[in-house]
Parts: structure tokens; C-alpha cells; sequence
């Protein structure tokens, strides 16, 4: 495997602006697997101290703002785990404006907790001043890419982080005049952006739209990969999976994960369930075998 | 930046999924395109009903879906956080829904009451506020008031037990205290009267004791209810009950 694809991309994120120089240092060190915290077992999660993840991973829509109950339990579980964030409404490819208010109070959510790691969609959620509350697949051309790349360098300007953007699942191109992988490469490449490879995602998206994954993988811009994502998904038909997170991984998707490891440096992976959750010693079994996989290809020295 | 063409595609992906109206320029698998739809709902349906499980039992079968599709087409939500949405239901029935004020005059307080149960118990925290020091009588001691509370004032009783044919036969001017407790950060509903929420209004902008017997006096001889000991004595009460509620504290 090439050297240069081996290096983590944020310790290498490059620095566009005087205060992301000022900033000048990202680090993820060793948390490498991780589990999406959701309000439906938070408690039972931090109660039972189980199952132990190495960091975990939380939507600041959902918490920003919040007082009473739910910021005891946020504070108890940034006490015990290193948070990352993984957004929903930053709506990076909206033909609408960027919402700055909103994005500087992510700023400073993330700097409240002392969050390092913010991730998000390469898609939209807003369109004509509305939100949909669900990620659209934006249209893969070269003018989406042109109007999509200053927009992610307003936002890591703002956060004074690096932007890390996730490949999304999608049922249908729309209107698009360039393949999938060129458009996110451009995307990242052009930005400076770091990458989230949803694994699942790419599973989902080869099976509906008839291309093999694996040859996807090696397409993306892997030096730039920063993160990984994992989950279960719905089939609903003989020809469409829904990415629903709401079902255990698959073992092809988990072979999709070994597969991916190959070429990358060591990045955190995170194990994502938002509905039809089992209960937390289930979800422990499906982090170790990812910690299983994990540690077929990186030693804890390497990882340190 | 984005050419035209690019834009009115995302718009009417978009708009599909808010309206049900489907261009037939949009360039997307029609086959598969109303997943969109139906995930995009599937949210707004799970939040709406987690909101407003009394409001949405009012409504025969599928009606309460039919309201939720047409709210969202015709209301835009500004809020980027999914979970704050549903407050804007009771300002779009107000305006755009005729036929089910009639059938429903009550709904908008109905709403605004469920939606303030949330509210409260996710709003940020706030401080002891410190109210003014001659409030407490002869003895100089220090008083504080808990600002995790609001005032409702509505239009009909829908606190009230009997149901939607009471609300609805009896519409008049209510005040409902809604206050998040400062210990068990629970939500508690409690009815008030008008003085009393004058009196309480009083307190915390900070007048002393004898301006607010004064004026609740002035008050209650405009409105020819009593006289000055019944000031004095709907003040004291203020203060016990709302003590009692935890509400209130003296150091």
C-alpha cells in the first residue's frame, strides 16, 4: 500500500486561515471505535458504564441549547468519553446561504466540550429557507462542486476545525453529469476537507445503483479519509436498500470495513444505530468485531 | 455559482418533498424519488406525534397526518435543530387553518401548552435571580426567584381534565404557570389567577412591597373588587404559594 495513503489527513489538514493556524493542532490520538450516543439509552448507556467505546459520537443539533435533564447527561458522559460530532443541518450543499449563526453556535458547543472532531454530510437539508430535516443528494456537477467548495472553507474558517464530510447514501442521482466519486474527490480535494467514508454507505449505494463497491473505494481520495462510519441498512426490494441504521451491520459491509483498512491510516470508527436499537450488549458485540477488524490491520503502537 | 439548471433541480427535489408535487424536469429515478418523501415524513410525523400526543388524538383517523403533510408544505421551518420544529405548528394552524380552528377553536393554546412542556425541560439553564432586598417585610434578608418558568396566558382551559367539549364551551382568559422544578428539573403545570399573576409579575420586575400593595389596591378598587387588606392578603399568598413551589427563596 502507497505511503502517502497511510497518512492520517487531519495531522496533515492544511491550514487556510490565520486563526485555523493560530488553532494549528488537531488530534485524535487512540480513539479509534466508537458508538453513536442516542437519547434512547443514553441513561442506560452511562448507569450500566456499558458497553465501553473508545469515544462517542453525538449530533449538536440535538444538544445544543439544551438545559435541565439533558445537559446532566451530557456533562456526565463528557465527563467519562472523548465526544466527536457528527452534524445534521449544516446543509453544505444548499443553494441557500450558510446559516453563520447557527454554524457559530457549533462553534461554540464544540468549544464548550473541547470537541476536536466535527463531521457532516456532503449533501443539504435546506432549500428556498426551509428545512427538511433529511440529507438530499446534491446534483454531482462541476457547479455544484464550484459553489460547494468556498462554502466549506467559510465553515472551517468559522470553526476554526477542519471540515470532515461524509459520502451519503442516495435512491436516485439527480440530474448528474459526473460519477459520484469524481464529485466527492473534487469536493475534497479542492477544499482541503477531510473525508468521512461511510462504508455502509458506499454498500448501500453500490447495490442501488449497480456498480461494485470495492472498486469504489480505491476511487476516493483515501489519503484524505478521516473518519470511518458503519451500520446496518433495509433492504425493501430486490433492487433498492434503504440506509436506515436501524439493523445490525452485515457481514458484507463488515468485509467492506477489512476491505477499506487496507489503504488507510489509522482513523476512529464509528458504529452507528438510530432506531430499532438492541439492547447495549448487542451493540457491544457488533463493536468488538469491529475492534476485532480494527486490529487485524493496525497494532496499538501504530494507532498511538 | 451554480447555474441555473443545477439550483431548480435541488428546489423541486426539495419542494417534492415538502409538497408531493412532482416536476416533471426533475431529473431522478421516478421510481425510487418518493423514499425521499416518505423519509423526510417519517421524521416530521415521529417528532410531531412525540410533541403532541393529546392534540393528535383529537383527530379521526389520518386526519392528524393529513394536517401534518399540509403543514409542512405550507409552512417553512426556518430552525436548523429538527427537534424545535414542531413549535411551529400552533402559529400555522392560527393562520392558515380555518376549518380546523372552527372544529377545534381551542387547538393553538392546546399545542402552545404541550410544546411548553418540552421547551421548558430542555431550555437552558438559568440563574437565581435576586429580587429586590425591601420585598421581604421588616426583616433585611435576600431573595431570589427561579427564572425556569413563563406565564401562559390562554384562551381556554385546556388543562383542564373534563376534555375537548369543556374547553371548547368555555372559553374566557386563563393563566397556566408552567415552571421547570429547580431540583428534579421535572415540568409542573399550575393554574393562577390574574392578580396573582400580577403580583408575581411585580415581584420580579423588582418593585418593593408596599408599591406593589399600592397598585394591586389601585387594581382591585378600579376593577371594584376589594379593598386594601385583600391586597395585602393576595400578596402574602403570592408569596407562600410560590415559595411552596420552590419558586422563590430567601437567604
Amino acid at each position: 500500500m502507497p505511503n502517502a495513503a497511510r497518512k492520517n489527513p487531519i495531522d496533515s489538514f492544511k491550514l487556510t486561515s490565520p486563526c485555523l493556524k493560530k488553532q494549528g493542532f488537531f488530534f485524535i490520538g487512540y480513539f479509534m471505535v466508537g458508538l453513536g450516543f442516542r437519547k434512547d439509552f443514553a441513561e442506560e448507556f452511562l448507569e450500566k458504564n456499558f458497553p465501553t467505546p473508545d469515544f462517542i459520537e453525538l449530533a449538536p443539533e440535538n444538544w445544543i441549547g439544551m438545559g435541565g435533564y439533558w445537559k446532566k447527561i451530557l456533562d456526565r458522559a463528557a465527563d467519562r468519553f472523548k465526544i466527536f460530532t457528527h452534524g445534521l443541518s449544516l446543509s453544505i450543499g444548499s443553494p441557500d446561504p450558510l446559516d453563520i449563526p447557527y454554524i457559530r453556535k457549533i462553534k461554540k458547543f464544540l468549544d464548550d466540550y473541547q470537541i476536536t472532531l466535527y463531521s457532516e454530510h456532503l449533501s443539504y437539508s435546506q432549500c428556498d429557507n426551509a428545512h427538511l430535516y433529511d440529507l438530499l443528494p446534491i446534483p454531482f456537477t462541476e457547479d455544484a462542486v464550484r459553489h460547494i467548495v468556498p462554502r466549506i472553507k467559510t465553515v472551517q474558517d468559522i470553526l476554526e476545525r477542519p471540515l470532515i464530510l461524509e459520502n451519503v447514501s442516495y435512491y436516485t442521482p439527480v440530474a448528474a453529469e459526473i460519477p459520484e466519486h469524481e464529485f466527492i474527490t473534487a469536493i475534497i480535494r479542492e477544499s482541503g476537507c477531510c473525508m468521512l467514508l461511510d462504508v455502509n454507505n458506499v454498500f448501500v449505494n453500490a447495490f442501488n445503483h449497480g456498480y461494485d463497491a470495492h472498486e469504489f473505494i480505491l476511487k476516493l481520495p483515501l489519503d484524505k479519509v478521516a473518519y470511518i462510519h458503519i451500520a446496518g441498512h433495509e433492504k425493501v426490494s430486490d433492487d433498492l436498500i434503504i440506509d436506515t441504521h436501524g439493523q445490525d451491520v452485515i457481514p458484507p459491509v463488515y468485509e467492506l470495513l477489512d476491505y477499506t483498512l487496507k489503504f488507510i491510516k489509522p482513523v476512529p470508527v464509528l458504529l452507528e444505530r438510530d432506531f430499532n436499537i438492541p439492547e447495549l450488549d448487542e451493540l457491544d458485540n457488533e463493536l468488538q468485531m469491529i475492534r476485532n477488524i480494527y486490529s487485524k490491520h493496525f497494532s496499538k503502537a501504530e494507532i498511538c | 455559482m451554480l447555474k441555473e439548471k443545477t439550483l431548480r433541480q435541488q428546489q423541486k427535489l426539495a419542494s417534492f418533498c415538502r409538497t408531493n408535487i412532482l416536476d416533471d424536469d426533475l431529473l431522478v429515478r421516478k421510481d425510487r424519488v418518493h423514499h425521499y418523501r416518505r423519509l423526510v415524513f417519517n421524521i416530521i410525523l415521529d417528532m410531531m406525534e412525540t410533541m403532541y400526543p393529546i392534540s393528535m388524538k383529537l383527530f379521526p383517523e389520518g386526519e392528524w397526518e393529513q394536517l401534518i403533510h399540509r403543514f409542512f408544505a405550507n409552512y417553512k421551518c426556518t430552525d436548523p435543530q429538527v427537534w424545535k420544529m414542531p413549535r411551529f405548528l400552533s402559529d400555522y394552524i392560527k393562520t392558515g387553518e380555518k376549518e380546523i380552528l372552527v372544529r377545534y377553536p381551542f387547538l393553538p393554546d392546546l399545542l402552545v401548552m404541550e410544546w411548553k412542556e418540552l421547551e421548558w425541560f430542555t431550555n437552558e439553564d438559568l440563574e437565581w435571580a435576586e429580587i429586590n432586598s425591601d420585598i421581604s417585610s421588616s426583616e433585611k434578608r435576600i431573595c431570589f426567584y427561579f427564572p425556569e418558568h413563563e406565564l401562559l396566558i390562554l384562551d381556554y382551559p385546556v388543562y383542564r381534565k373534563e376534555g375537548p367539549d369543556f374547553w371548547k364551551s368555555n372559553p374566557g382568559k386563563y393563566f397556566l404557570l408552567v415552571y421547570r422544578h429547580p431540583e428534579s428539573r421535572k415540568v409542573f403545570y399550575q393554574e393562577v389567577d390574574a392578580l396573582s399573576c400580577f403580583v408575581w409579575e411585580s415581584i420580579k420586575e423588582g418593585k418593593n412591597k408596599a408599591v406593589i400593595i399600592s397598585e394591586l389596591n389601585d387594581l382591585l378598587i378600579q376593577q371594584k373588587l376589594n379593598n386594601r387588606f385583600k391586597a395585602e392578603f393576595i400578596f402574602e399568598k403570592v408569596w407562600d404559594d410560590f415559595l411552596k413551589l420552590r419558586l422563590l427563596k430567601i437567604q
